[in-house]
């Protein structure tokens, strides 16, 4: 009995001493740091034709862009055109969460623009768009 | 046993609904939705969610206090166009980072999820008509409430 009740007491110890120890593990979002050059002069918009999913985003998220969202070019970067939504949210979320804007090649989404971070995150593969 | 059970349900209900806001209701205040200057914009922060009603993290925006997230309760603020970054602390930091732009209002919802030893307390970005529906449910937060 005693030897039991030793046994316990050594293992709330090194239980509580080891959780503790570590820490709490935040999944972070990896972006790339990147400028945006803001469009002064017309800057074009576009409706999305139809709802689009996109999946296997960064830390296992998906998010839909929402059939008739409208979506008007703020600037470039070097990795594509920058479009920004005016009439819905999109974030990136890992532990933190992030607003995002999209990134175009021609009507390929090929990654997200973080505008307060000012950091692009890359899609594996691009996601075709079907504008109005 | 019957009587620790019953002590401990009135001590948790006790617990559950002093967690809870309990100010004007959304539908009495009917505040505006646009800010009060049409060169700021207006940001609406709330909980609708009972669950973990008593972890009630600081809410601080771009380095200032601005408030506790507290379940059922909103409560908004007017604040120049910008980058904006609202951080709250359990046993871990959450961030949410947004634009706002001017005359534009954004609305930050508070959820929880799970933690090691206590739920996280985080802010999402959530579109106006979402937002709506769920901030009619809940109650104002004066400003000497939510910075106690």
């Amino acid at each position: 009995m005693k030897t039991i009740k030793f046994v316990m007491v050594w293992f709330v110890i090194i239980s509580s001493a080891l959780f503790v120890a570590c820490a709490f593990d935040l999944a972070h979002l990896k972006y790339a740091p990147t400028t945006l050059t803001e469009c002064n002069e017309e800057c074009p918009t576009f409706t999305l034709k139809e709802e689009l999913v996109l999946n296997n985003l960064p830390c296992g998220y998906n998010r839909k862009l929402k059939e008739n969202s409208e979506w008007k070019k703020v600037g470039a970067t070097e990795f594509g055109d920058v479009y920004k939504s005016l009439n819905q949210c999109l974030t990136l979320e890992c532990s933190n969460v992030f607003e995002a804007y999209l990134v175009l090649n021609g009507n390929d989404i090929t990654g997200f623009y973080l505008p307060v971070e000012d950091g692009y995150v890359a899609l594996k593969n691009p996601i075709k768009i079907t504008k109005k | 046993m019957k009587r620790v059970f019953n002590i401990g349900l009135l001590i948790f209900s006790i617990m559950f609904f002093v967690s809870c806001a309990s100010g004007v209701p959304y539908t009495q205040l009917n505040p505006s939705l646009y800010p009060e200057n049409p060169n700021n914009g207006r940001i609406f922060f709330y909980r609708p969610s009972a669950l973990g009603a008593a972890i009630q993290p600081k809410i601080i925006m771009n380095g200032e206090t601005i408030g506790t997230a507290i379940s059922h309760g909103f409560f908004y603020l007017d604040r120049q166009p910008g980058d904006y970054e609202v951080v709250t602390s359990t046993e871990v930091k959450r961030k949410v980072s947004f634009v706002l732009d001017e005359g534009q209002t954004r609305y930050i919802r508070f959820n929880i999820g799970m933690g090691f030893f206590m739920g996280h307390v985080y802010g999402e970005l959530v579109d106006s008509e979402e937002a709506m529906k769920e901030i009619e449910k809940c109650k104002y937060i004066p400003e000497e409430k939510r910075k106690s």
